[in-house]
């Protein structure tokens, strides 16, 4: 969505909704439920088409923005189910996307000072006074791969996790044994995809165009994310928003392990047996449709069993990492713990993700039992 | 009859209290967010509910219910919400009964063929459960998260219309003042629900096309179908309107469909969307002028459903072939159809041969504005023509319509619909009028009649002596006329 979108611009798309919550459940036969918080609270207002109401009573007036407007725009996970399910065509311009009107209902209550308590008004805070959001990574190419003129380039531009930063570990360890030249693009600062889903568009502008900037050096080359977050901003929300924007070739690092793979550059080591189940991580599965690389890595792990959740792939339910707990209580937690209930029904030891969000929020609900979570590529690097 | 309260804050907390006590706090919503997001029905005016409660049991019904009728509360029923009519729109201040959470299967009877269903089963969950015992039920060109009971409750148009037109057999019903009856044979305590009609008479039509006035309710044993050996989707086609309405009479006096469509050009080339492409638009076929079919594509297309033993469906095919020349017309091929109208196929063997809802079909354009009629067959002919040059009149586009017999074609559904631009209001007020004279014109004229309630029409659709006799049923039932005012059946100055 563009960036200079407003509240009013969507009404059209909002109107459009015939209150049918397809965008709740899994396409036909399976019918599974995927919006977290209509599980959460089986209500119309609680779905996409819901909260599109809500927005066309906004710009109608018939309602005013408040702190409990915010707060349940931001106890969306942002799963984007409600988009890949939603059959409203983009028949009247400008069409968008349940997602993107939900984003754009965070970023005019953030306008209007509504920023829900907790993490939001943290970054909210840092975003204003240092007008970026990202910290230091210490991410080095180990010497003997780095090379500036490689094709490749990882992206490592800022980690707001730890659990980022010990995936990252994991991928220089995998590029050494792969032995493939690259470079990399880490700044400290965000590629503005937390912003752009907090709705700090204000600030979300310039730091793109610098952001962009920046990478000029790199956009010729193939450009690979362990973040699909960062991948699916950069590659959707750029060219709608930059005019200078060129597009990129890009690649998830689980695609850049299976081509290793394949051209004999990476082994499995190890082949005790031990049974695993995988988690699509949202931006990742419906945001940029790569279901099968993470899979296919799996299968080139000798010993290694996958078992599929029930709701797997399209219909992959979130793990609840980005919602806020702000209207309904431990919303983040509560749906973290449907989906690690539907994990242990499938009797696998391990729960593969490809996303540090879904693995820290995985890892905080189990508490003790943390262990069990791990990345693909953390456990690649360990069983290679 | 004293007047529908309209409620003071004060009142507001009393009832408030009242219904989470009676239900549970849990199943009642009185804050203004979810109250907006139920007010309004694009583009009737906003009407905000002064509580949105969620039953999750016919007992729960029955204490709102009792407790709206206590203080003259008006109460709108909804049971998935699906909705484009304005059936589901709140009175300003009421009780709105959102029946979502009363969505189980209680039973798929295969010996006697029907299901008894809560009323917020939506045609998704219903017609997985059905394919996994080889039933099948009515599809409606609805989408798949409508309710069952709700579009089975307003006699819709559906995949079997022609040969089941009645889909409901029994229902469970809760009036105001808390009485629960079953209408068919289930009322009587040893029988199941396989019979509609019984010795006395049939009230299960006093809450069909009642728009939820009557009576709420929560429970149903609908029709359903055994899924036989074959299936055909066979397609015929016309360069006229009336060839494919005579060819849909003659086959179906001969008894073989079990249902058939007619489907103007423009719909049969784009009745499926294919979503797949995130930058789909509307066809550009809509755009065009629907009275004139481009060069080498047939005016009309018949899809005939059929399905039997597989030596009936070969020779129901040659019949059809036989049949569509003797009105200048011909049958396609499965390659001709896959070729011609690819997308519409796919489409159509799902709504036939896999007895669900196509995933998306035209409502996937968005929201709709529709005109409907039922006329008798030779009428339908002098309509057609007549309905497509009046909405051309107002050069809205993208428009289509089709046709299709209930009831062995006694009577002829016709539907035409177009979308459009909804940041035009000049335009939609346009067609709002336009629809509204080409009603009267149609029933004047055409000898149509209206297929459902519309309060604009109101002052002739409910004439004579049939709204007397509805009134007294309706003050019997609901003598405080708390249920769904907001329609418009009744006003409350004429009960």
């Amino acid at each position: 969505m563009k960036l200079s979108t407003r509240l009013k611009d969507v009404r059209g798309a909002a109107s459009l909704c015939i209150k049918c919550a397809g965008c709740t459940y899994a396409e036909w036969p399976e019918t599974y439920p995927l919006c977290p918080i209509y599980s959460r609270d089986n209500c119309f207002t609680f779905c996409g088409g819901g909260l599109l109401y809500l927005v066309k009573a906004l710009v109608d007036q018939k309602i005013e923005f408040s702190q409990s407007i915010a707060d349940l725009a931001f106890a969306c996970t942002g799963c984007g189910a409600c988009d890949a399910r939603c059959g409203i065509i983009r028949s009247h311009t400008p069409y968008a996307d349940p997602w993107d009107i939900v984003r754009l209902l965070r970023h005019e209550s953030v306008k209007r000072g509504f920023i829900p308590e907790g993490i939001p008004q943290q970054i909210h805070h840092q975003v204003r006074t240092d007008g970026d959001f990202g910290r230091e990574n210490g991410f080095k190419i180990p010497g003997k791969i780095a090379n500036d003129k490689a094709d490749t380039v990882i992206f490592a531009e800022c980690f707001h996790t730890d659990t980022q930063s010990h995936i990252s570990k994991s991928v220089l360890s995998l590029l050494e044994k792969i032995g493939r030249p690259v470079s990399d693009f880490s700044e400290k600062g965000c590629c503005g995809s937390t912003l752009y889903d907090l709705g700090f568009w204000e600030q979300l502008e310039p730091l793109i165009k610098t952001n962009w900037k920046k990478m000029k050096d790199v956009i010729d080359k193939k450009i690979v994310f362990m973040n699909p977050h960062c991948q699916e901003f950069i590659v959707k929300r750029y060219p709608e928003n930059l005019p200078d924007y060129k597009s990129i070739r890009h690649q998830h690092f689980s695609q850049l392990l299976t081509e290793a793979f394949k051209g004999n550059k990476l082994r499995s080591k190890k082949s005790d047996k031990v049974k695993v189940s995988y988690h699509d991580p949202c931006y990742l599965g419906r945001g940029l449709r790569i279901y099968d690389a993470p899979r296919e890595v799996l299968s080139f792990l000798h010993g290694v069993d996958l078992v599929e959740m029930e709701r797997n792939r399209e219909n992959s339910f979130c793990c609840g990492a980005r919602a806020m707990s702000n209207y309904f209580s431990d919303m983040s937690e509560v749906t973290a713990r449907e989906r690690l209930d539907e994990f242990r029904a499938t009797g696998a030891e391990r729960l593969i993700t490809a996303c540090p969000y879904c693995k820290e929020i995985f890892q905080k609900v189990l508490g003790k039992e943390k262990e069990i979570v791990t990345d693909l590529i953390e456990f690649v690097d360990d069983r290679t | 009859m004293e007047r529908l309260k309209i409620l003071r804050s004060a009142d507001k907390e009393i009832i408030a209290q009242k219904l989470r006590d009676a239900i549970g706090p849990e199943k009642v919503k009185d804050d203004d967010i979810v109250l907006i997001t139920y007010a309004s029905d694009p583009p009737t005016p906003y009407r905000k509910p002064g509580f949105v409660v969620f039953p999750e049991s016919r007992e729960d019904v029955k204490s709102v219910l009792l407790i709206a009728n206590e203080h003259r509360i008006p109460v709108t029923p909804i049971l998935r919400g699906v909705n484009t009519a304005g059936y589901g729109i709140p009175s300003e201040g009421g009780i709105v009964i959102d029946l979502r959470r009363m969505d189980k299967i209680i039973e798929i009877n295969t010996d006697s063929g029907y299901a008894v269903i809560e009323a917020g089963v939506n045609f998704d969950k219903f017609t997985t459960a059905l394919l996994g015992k080889g039933f099948r039920c009515s599809v409606p060109t609805s989408p798949g998260g409508s309710a069952v009971v709700g579009n089975y409750l307003s006699r819709p148009t559906g995949s079997l219309c022609n040969r089941h037109l009645d889909l409901i057999i029994d229902l469970e019903v809760v009036l105001p003042d808390g009485t629960i009856f079953n209408t068919g044979s289930s009322q009587f305590p040893h029988a199941g629900s396989h019979m509609r009609y019984g010795p006395h008479p049939d009230l299960a039509g006093i809450f069909t096309c009642a728009y939820g006035t009557m009576g709420i309710v929560t429970k149903a044993a609908v029709r359903i179908y055994p899924i036989n050996e074959a299936n055909r989707v066979n397609l015929a086609a016309f360069d006229s309107f009336e060839s494919a309405v005579d060819f849909v009479k003659d086959i179906i006096n001969n008894n073989i469909p079990e249902h058939c469509i007619i489907w103007n050009w423009q719909l049969y080339e784009t009745f499926a969307v294919d979503l797949s492409k995130r930058d789909a638009v509307i066809p550009p076929q809509l755009h065009m002028d629907p009275r004139h079919a481009p060069e080498g594509k047939p005016y009309s297309v018949v899809t005939t459903f059929m399905s039997g033993y597989e030596e009936m469906m070969a020779a129901s095919e040659k019949m059809l072939e036989k049949v569509a020349m003797k009105y200048g017309g011909r049958t396609l091929s499965d390659e001709e159809g896959e070729k011609l109208l690819p997308v519409a196929k796919a489409g159509w063997d799902v709504l036939y041969a896999k007895y669900h809802q196509i995933e998306p079909t035209f409502f996937g354009l968005g929201r709709y504005m529709v005109w409907i009629m039922l006329t008798e067959p030779k009428d339908v002919k002098k309509m057609e023509k007549w309905a497509v040059e009046e909405l051309a009149k107002v050069g809205v586009t993208p428009v289509c319509y089709y046709s299709q017999p209930f009831d062995f074609g006694r009577s002829m559904f016709f539907r035409i619909f177009c979308f459009p631009d909804p940041y035009n209001q000049e335009l939609i007020e346009k067609v709002a009028t336009t629809y509204q004279k080409m009603f009267q014109t149609a029933m004047e004229k055409y000898g149509a009649i209206p297929m459902r309630h519309k309060t604009q029409y109101r002052s002739i659709q409910l004439t004579n002596g049939y709204y007397e006799a509805l009134k007294k049923i309706k003050k019997a039932f609901d003598p405080n006329n708390i249920l769904n005012p907001s329609v418009g059946l009744f006003r409350e100055d004429e009960l």
